[in-house]
């Protein structure tokens, strides 16, 4: 059945409830669409309506959809995964023109086998999008496009597997006296999607009392994904300790998850351990043929309790094949909000070739919710001769300027090394009395063998009648550091 | 004998129906009604833009050549990308592929398409974005290149937004090189960029 709606009243009615005339846009009712089919009623609608006030050419069609976490929508664009929605989602109709104020209604049918073939057995999703362009093109060399997603479940007649587990249990406050919230990973492992019937945390101190139960807040789940469900704990007192976490989650009316169970910490009243960290500025070592490869790498700490990270790092040949672990371990405790450079050294070094190095840590203490770990990885060379970064700053002037105009500072970097580097730094500016009193930072820039690259950007503060002094202080791959100094004058 | 129970059964029938009419009189007269909101979401991308002089430079970079798509149109109030949804939503960008040229990048576009031989500014095309209005639970925006694929940008969480929406502005940035070619007549250089809401679950 194809019906087109031409009822400009109604458009208004929508518009008044919604919002004010603005141009070329779209707005869909419904936006959201959970339905049920039968083999007698597989079709539904929606309404696409134009907001503007230019005519628009809109255009529908089906595409996959999965959903994140937080229930963010992955629209699926892929070409497999269009073929099989198109298969089952069909539209009607695909193409229309809408007129300012117009609205069209689209009917949204469901080929219940298809659906069943592909799976899973008790629902089909898609995302169905709506795509408006100007009717008459405008040109220019930006043209903006707006498309709405609808995401549409549907559940497909049919036995129901109502299944699902909890994956993952956790801990974390966003700061010290806020609320404790208790984060739930759960799995859908059914055939169709659903909404959890609530769940509770049951939160226990060392004695093994219980000082806290609480409910879930629950959320629809699509088959085969997960969803992190929350529960919100305004404790009245939460002194030091170590507490527990049992998590449950009811699938239908009676029915709960197994329990999952994670520890958390209380470190100082009210404050909740929160271990975090991650490895920053792994960098490909410098490395010469069978001569000892130091790697070095940061680890920061942006949790709230000391961290001592401590693992090992794998070198893989380029066939993946582990060749050598080496330990490593940070020297002493990092404290929160600060890094600390950790190394190891492969002594017996490595023949030459490519090869990747694969770092990981582990850090917290299971009192605070378990060992967490942080990996990252660099891909490196064994070269047959040695590698030599080296730079030369080969100009360096400030030319002098009306009080008022930008300082365009002229600061040319040349790599006369064997190798590639990238080199950022800064350039201070300082008075007379050696006090500094502007900044220009540089930015990570990469200079090839040979090259000369200009580095610096105008610095648009003003400066006094005087004579400066420019100092630029750069470091070159990560290792070595050049500085240059030199004077201008900022005149009336 | 037979008739005798017939009747009595029948008595019996329409006693309960009595019955039970009484009772359903017998309520308290009110009337239950239920409803809720139909979800709906509304879309308005900044306009398109055009006449964007693009200066030229040895070291170009991203933040060079900037264009903020806020306010741009008829309607000062614009924000750049503007969504009324009493659901939560998402945003996203993406650019076209273009029949010639490379996608991400600005194309020679004439008389209403691409230009058959290419012609490609040498630097991507760049976007930076910061949400003017509700809860999001996005990062903060640093200059991203665009790509064919959907980047989610923004994230609200708001149950709904106000009447008159929630923007989110929107800046371009495209750098060029001195050895970029300027295009004569009537060609520019093109992208398309397309911006999709849609509910979350």
């Amino acid at each position: 059945m194809r019906r087109r709606l031409k009822i400009v009243a109604l458009a208004v009615l929508l518009l008044s409830l919604f919002g004010w005339l603005v141009q070329a846009g779209i707005g869909v009712s419904p936006s959201l669409i959970f339905a049920t089919v039968t083999e007698a009623h597989n079709s539904f609608y929606t309404t696409v309506s134009n907001t503007g006030e230019d005519a628009l050419k809109i255009s529908a069609y089906a595409a996959g959809m999965s959903h994140n976490l937080i229930g963010g929508i992955n629209i699926k664009e892929g070409k497999e995964d269009l073929e099989k929605v198109t298969r089952v989602f069909s539209l009607d109709p695909k193409e229309f023109v809408l007129e300012a104020g117009e609205v069209q209604e689209v009917k949204i049918t469901v080929n219940i086998a298809e659906a069943k073939k592909i799976g899973p057995s008790g629902g089909a999703y898609a995302e169905i999008l709506f795509e408006a362009r100007p009717l008459e093109s405008k040109g220019g060399q930006v043209t903006n496009v707006a498309r709405i997603g609808v995401p549409t479940l549907v559940t497909l007649p049919g036995p129901k597997e109502l299944t699902g587990k909890i994956t993952q249990v956790s801990v974390e406050q966003a700061k010290p006296g806020d609320k404790v919230q208790i984060n739930i990973r759960f799995r859908n492992t059914g055939n169709t999607h659903y909404t959890p019937k609530g769940g509770t945390v049951v939160i226990r101190d060392e004695t093994g009392s219980q000082v806290a139960k609480i409910p879930v807040e629950t959320h629809v789940v699509m088959p085969g994904l997960e969803r992190r469900l929350t529960a919100s704990w305004s404790p009245k007192e939460l002194p030091v300790g170590t507490y527990t976490v049992e998590a449950t989650v009811g699938i239908v009316e009676g029915e709960v998850t197994p329990a999952m169970s994670a520890a958390f910490g209380v470190v100082e009243p009210y404050k909740v351990a929160q271990p975090s960290g991650g490895i920053i500025n792994f960098a490909p070592p410098k490395a010469d043929k069978n001569k000892p490869i130091e790697f070095k790498l940061l680890f920061s700490n942006r949790g709230n309790v000391d961290l001592t990270p401590k693992g090992e790092i794998r070198v893989e040949d380029s066939r993946e094949k582990v060749i050598a672990t080496i330990p490593i371990a940070a020297q002493e405790e990092i404290v929160p909000g600060s890094s600390a450079e950790m190394s190891a050294v492969l002594e017996g070094g490595l023949p030459t070739g490519e090869y990747t190095a694969i770092a990981e840590l582990r850090y917290g203490k299971p009192e605070y919710g378990g060992v967490k770990v942080a990996q990252a990885r660099i891909e490196f060379e064994v070269a047959e001769k040695e590698i030599v970064t080296a730079g030369e700053i080969v100009e360096f002037t400030v030319p002098s300027v009306k009080s008022g105009e930008p300082i365009v500072p002229h600061l040319l970097i040349k790599n006369t090394g064997n190798t590639d580097f990238e080199v950022e730094g800064l350039i201070e500016l300082k008075n007379s009395a050696g006090k500094s009193v502007g900044q220009i930072p540089i930015p990570k820039t990469p200079v090839a063998v040979g090259e000369t690259k200009a580095l610096g950007q105008p610095w648009e503060g003003t400066l006094p009648v005087g004579l400066y002094k420019a100092v630029a202080s750069l470091i070159l791959g990560g290792e070595k550091m050049l500085t240059a100094e030199t004077s201008f004058m900022v005149k009336q | 004998m037979l008739k005798k129970k017939n009747i009595t059964v029948i008595l019996l029938a329409l006693a309960l129906s009595l019955g039970l009419s009484v009772i359903a009189l017998a309520a308290d007269g009110t009337q239950t009604v239920d409803a809720n909101i139909t979800a709906y979401l509304a879309l308005t991308p900044p306009d398109a833009i055009s006449g964007w002089a693009l200066a030229s430079n040895a070291n170009p970079a991203h933040g060079d050549n900037q264009q903020d798509t806020a306010g741009n149109g008829t309607y000062t109030s614009n924000p750049g990308v503007l969504v009324t949804s009493n659901t939560p939503y998402q945003l996203a960008i993406k650019c076209d592929t273009p029949s010639t040229g490379t996608a991400g990048y600005m194309n020679k576009y004439d008389n209403s398409a691409y230009s058959t031989t290419a012609v490609t500014l040498q630097e991507p095309f760049y976007f930076e974005f910061s949400a003017s209005d509700g809860t999001t639970s996005s990062p903060a925006s640093t200059w991203t290149t665009v790509t064919t694929t959907d980047q989610t940008v923004v994230y609200i969480t708001d149950a709904a937004t106000d009447d008159d929406g929630f923007g989110t502005t929107v800046t371009y940035s495209q750098p060029a090189h001195f050895s970029d070619q300027r295009l004569g007549g009537t060609a520019t250089y093109h992208i398309v960029i397309t911006y999709t809401a849609t509910a979350t679950l």
